[in-house]
């Protein structure tokens, strides 16, 4: 499998960490509140689109909700392969983010 | 805040639903509602909406990314379905790319051509405020000139506060041999003109000044190129050149930008008008010059030419009337004595038809010849696209399947259309990328043909290129329409089970008509070579009623001076030559017409008669027969003084019924009041203009030594170089160093067909380019048929048919079609040539016969490119066929 790009990563992410509540909005809100910018919607459902080809995420329609004009939400959950995607993106974040690194990058 | 939200606003809501595919569209817009929901909630509605446009704006790159992405895979599948469709069809392919080809080529020509003659004179910074004055005189349309008076371009912007300046100019095309130190040029691009001609005409300067360039006499401007033939890379400002025939210096005061092409008058070197003494006359009798005026700015040219009869009375009027002795305003009310101006805007005179004679030095364009190839480019690309259109739909068989399963797989009609449209404008493409290549080939020799400096400069231009690319994208869009429309509106069901489509018969209906139409185009064009083949060669045989062959013109004889006898002695010594002539014009060539008063008639029946000045061996030189009367004889003094000899046309036009003996007032010369030349003979009528005119009334008057300019030599016919060389030897013993000009009286009277000579070349080519479009199409269509039905040949022949009859089956359809398309384009093209023949005075009849003719080749053309299929359709094995069955 072919290695997650940060964007991916970080969305696969924010989709397991909301669990049951992961859609459009809350995702995004997610996404730019820990990364201290504005999320694009573009990127988002490009991404999303992505991510369910490769059966990383599957997608389920809800129930329809009233501010939304009559129109249901996109309901984003990780699959098995996400979860284990996810896993190995961290791990291998680990394997090379040792403390040694970090303290010394910090050091300058 | 009710409980149903905030709506989008309509517009973003819109944009979404176009940027984003269609599966998570209603998810993608719900999402920006509740947003913009709970930001109106939150922070009020300015700040939401501030945030809605952010959010959207920073979105859109990858919203139109990711439509980018999946529409690229869609054309990529296209491509590479398009680009093994060309490769398969190989034959077919190969006759709509050179089809293509071939005709936007011609198109891209044509188009090259007629921005060339769109384009004279429009370089010029005040071209729109340039006119050119321009008189009507006499009867109608046989005076209707250029030429002005030399003293009315300074009245005129004296009297006429619309004019800002004037200049005039001296075009009579004429030769001048030059001397500079030790070389010297016989220049034939000299014009003078008024020092105002910088101010009007936009002439870039290299070296002078324009303000005082041609103010004094004697000083002449000269083209970079002159400047560089003469001088080198020296400064020519300040130098002189002799100007050998006036024997005056000239003393180069500028250099300019050598004349453009597109330029109705032509320059290589500019005198100054002031240097004649013609410039300074003041009478109103000699029109002489061209005058041009710039209008102020803001002055409407209507306005002016109301201000022109007053002006023409106050001057011509002036001038007429003490001159025939009877009041303007009686001699007005005569036909002949109606004379105006007008004007005439500068774009125009390229193209215009205004001013017809005087137009002697400018390269005359011609609207018609331009609109009829413009026309015939346009259906030559017509054609070409009509092969495209008919060979795509005869190939829908092939292709029906794919659409099959295309639409079970889910492509709408739309999609559908785009790929066939897409294909046939790759392939259109194509054929513009080869037809560019092809046009950068073939420009030079067709500038040669059309006579025009084409420059290959318009593919440098960007609005050249946006043109080629509409050409491209509107053949491709045409060519591929109705196979678009047409394939797409299959039935997928019905094509996969191999069954027909239930519509071909429409189809079939179209592309008869269609190649109807072909033919229709191939046949008008193909009838159209063959008039202008046919009049030009009636042109050639028509007798002219004088002998133009094997007489050689020496020009400039009058630099022979006091040698001129001795010359002529010398050369009757040879046996070769029997008659040697002098005159001042020759057939074919210009002819001043003067007005004639005949004794005992009123003084306002004047005449106008082209006159010609000749000695007594011009009858025997030209082969001309005396019916009435006798000709110049060299024993009776009077002849050389008082006698002038008419033509047939002339007694006719005058109503003279004993026209020898009568007298008319003698105005030319040193003649004094009273005098009179008396009608010695008449001559048998003979065309001494191009087969243009009608033969005009002429006069020919003896010849004195100050007209002469031509000496004119019957050979014998033999050997004609070495005779030329034997008295190239006497010019040049005699002659002290001046050039020896000479051309023959045949050639010269042919070259006034040039136009048609060119008109003839060209239509040729256009009528070879669709033949063989339209045959390379019908080859492709009958292969197609005949592949079709190759099981029903098979058939046929197993049951006894024989090659003629299968050959019959095959061809009878489309042989057919080209006669009904013959017959249909007969009245057009009849009408078209019709009017191109009525540009000469002396034409074929359209003779019922050239419509055969041409219809026949047309046929026998069509046959030809059926049969060799047929017949090889016919010959193949039936076994072949039907093995498979």
């Amino acid at each position: 499998m072919d290695d997650l790009s940060l964007i991916e990563e970080m969305i696969l992410w924010a989709v397991w960490k909301l669990g049951n509540n992961a859609y459009g909005v809350t995702i995004r809100r997610y996404l730019s509140k820990r990364t201290n910018r504005l999320f694009p919607y573009g990127t988002l459902y490009g991404t999303l689109a992505k991510l369910a080809r490769k059966g990383l995420v599957v997608k389920s329609a809800g129930d329809p909700s009233p501010v939304r004009g009559g129109r249901s939400r996109n309901y984003y959950w990780l699959t098995i392969q996400g979860r284990e995607a996810l896993k190995t993106a961290l791990s291998l974040k680990n394997q090379i983010w040792d403390r040694e690194s970090q303290l010394n990058l910090e050091k300058g | 805040m009710d409980a149903k939200g905030k709506r989008l606003p309509r517009l973003t809501d819109w944009m979404i639903r176009k940027l984003t595919d269609r599966e998570d569209c209603a998810a993608i817009i719900g999402d920006f509602e509740e947003e913009f929901h709970d930001d109106t909630a939150e922070h009020g509605t300015w700040r939401a909406y501030l945030r809605l446009w952010g959010l959207f704006f920073i979105s859109l790159p990858s919203f139109l990314k990711n439509m980018f992405y999946w529409s690229g895979a869609m054309f990529k599948n296209y491509l590479t379905v398009a680009l093994r469709t060309i490769k398969r069809h190989k034959g077919f392919s190969l006759i709509n790319i050179i089809g293509l080809t071939v005709g936007m080529a011609a198109a891209v020509l044509t188009g090259i051509y007629l921005q060339h003659e769109l384009s004279f004179d429009r370089h010029h910074a005040k071209a729109d405020r340039i006119y050119r004055i321009c008189i009507r005189l006499g009867e109608k349309d046989v005076h209707r000139g250029a030429f002005t008076v030399p003293p009315m371009a300074a009245a005129m912007k004296a009297e006429l506060p619309e004019i800002e300046e004037t200049v005039r100019m001296s075009l009579w095309p004429r030769n001048y041999l030059i001397k500079y130190e030790d070389n010297s040029y016989l220049e034939k691009g000299l014009i003078f003109a008024d020092g105002s001609i910088f101010d009007v005409f936009s002439i870039p300067f290299l070296a002078g000044d324009p303000k005082t360039a041609l103010t004094e006499p004697y000083t002449v401007v000269l083209s970079q190129k002159t400047a560089k033939k003469y001088f080198g890379s020296r400064d020519p400002v300040g130098e002189t050149l002799h100007f050998a025939d006036i024997y005056r210096d000239f003393k180069v005061t500028g250099v300019v930008e050598d004349c453009p092409a597109t330029s109705h008058f032509h320059f290589e070197m500019i005198g100054s008008l002031c240097s004649s003494k013609t410039s300074r006359d003041t009478g109103w009798g000699g029109h002489t010059y061209f005058t041009y005026i710039l209008l102020k700015e803001g002055a409407s040219p209507e306005v002016l030419e109301a201000k022109f009869p007053d002006f023409v009375k106050r001057h011509w009027g002036v001038y007429i009337s003490a001159d025939t002795g009877i009041s303007y305003e009686k001699l007005i009310k005569e036909d002949r004595y109606r004379y105006g101006y007008f004007l005439e805007p500068l774009t125009a005179i390229h193209l215009g038809k205004k001013a017809e004679i005087g137009d002697t030095l400018s390269i005359k364009g011609s609207r018609t010849s331009l609109m009829i190839f413009s026309t015939i480019a346009v259906f030559v690309l017509l054609i070409a696209c009509i092969n495209f259109m008919n060979l795509s739909t005869a190939r829908f068989s092939h292709r029906s399947k794919e659409v099959g399963v295309r639409k079970v797989l889910g492509s709408n009609r739309k999609q559908l259309m785009f790929q066939f449209m897409g294909e046939s404008l790759l392939i259109s493409f194509l054929a513009l990328g080869f037809s560019l290549v092809l046009t950068a080939i073939l420009l030079p020799s067709f500038g040669r043909l059309a006579q025009r400096q084409l420059h290959p400069a318009v593919f440098l231009n960007p609005l050249a290129w946006t043109l080629f690319f509409v050409l491209a994208a509107v053949v491709g869009i045409t060519a591929g329409s109705y196979p678009a429309l047409f394939l797409s509106s299959f039935n997928p069901l019905r094509t996969i089970r191999g069954g027909r489509s239930g519509r071909t018969h429409r189809h079939d209906y179209l592309r008869r008509g269609l190649v109807l139409f072909q033919f229709a185009v191939t046949f008008a064009i193909l009838f159209g070579t063959m008039v202008v083949a046919s009049q030009l060669g009636f042109l050639r045989q028509k007798d002219l009623g004088f002998d133009k062959e094997h007489i050689l013109v020496i020009h400039r004889a009058n630099n022979l001076k006091n040698q001129k006898n001795a010359f002529k002695q010398e050369l009757l010594r040879f046996p070769e030559i029997s008659t040697i002539a002098d005159t001042d014009t020759l057939p074919g060539r210009h002819y001043d017409d003067n007005g004639h008063r005949m004794e005992g008639r009123p003084a306002s029946e004047e005449r106008q008669i082209f006159t010609m000045y000749g000695d007594n061996r011009l009858k025997d030189l030209l082969g001309l027969s005396v019916v009435e009367g006798r000709f110049f004889s060299p024993d009776i003094a009077s002849d050389k003084t008082s006698a002038v000899v008419i033509n047939q046309t002339t007694a006719k036009d005058w109503g003279l019924e004993e026209p020898v003996g009568k007298r008319f007032r003698k105005e030319y010369g040193d003649a004094k009041p009273g005098e009179f030349v008396t009608i010695i003979g008449v001559v048998k009528d003979f065309h001494f203009q191009s087969l243009h005119q009608p033969i005009l009334p002429m006069i020919i008057r003896p010849l004195s030594m100050q007209e002469w300019r031509y000496t004119s030599v019957k050979l014998q016919s033999g050997n004609l170089p070495a005779t030329l060389e034997k008295i190239r030897a006497v010019w040049d013993k005699l002659s002290g160093g001046q050039p020896f000009t000479y051309s023959f009286l045949d050639e010269d009277f042919n070259s006034l067909y040039k136009q048609e000579q060119r008109t003839g070349s060209l239509f040729s080519i256009f009528a070879l380019t669709a033949v063989s479009i339209a045959c390379l199409g019908l080859f492709g269509l009958i292969s197609f048929s005949t592949e079709r039905r190759i099981k029903e040949i098979g058939i046929r022949k197993v049951l006894g048919a024989g090659v003629v009859r299968i050959v019959y089956l095959l061809s009878k359809e489309v042989v057919l079609l080209v006669a009904v398309g013959a017959a249909v384009a007969s009245p057009l093209a009849y009408y078209f040539m019709h009017r191109w023949l009525q540009n000469f005075a002396f034409r074929i009849s359209l003779h019922p016969l050239l419509f055969v003719v041409s219809g026949a080749v047309t046929l026998g053309i069509a046959f030809l490119t059926i049969s060799y299929r047929a017949v090889k359709a016919g010959r193949t094995n039936p076994a072949e066929a039907l093995k498979y069955e």
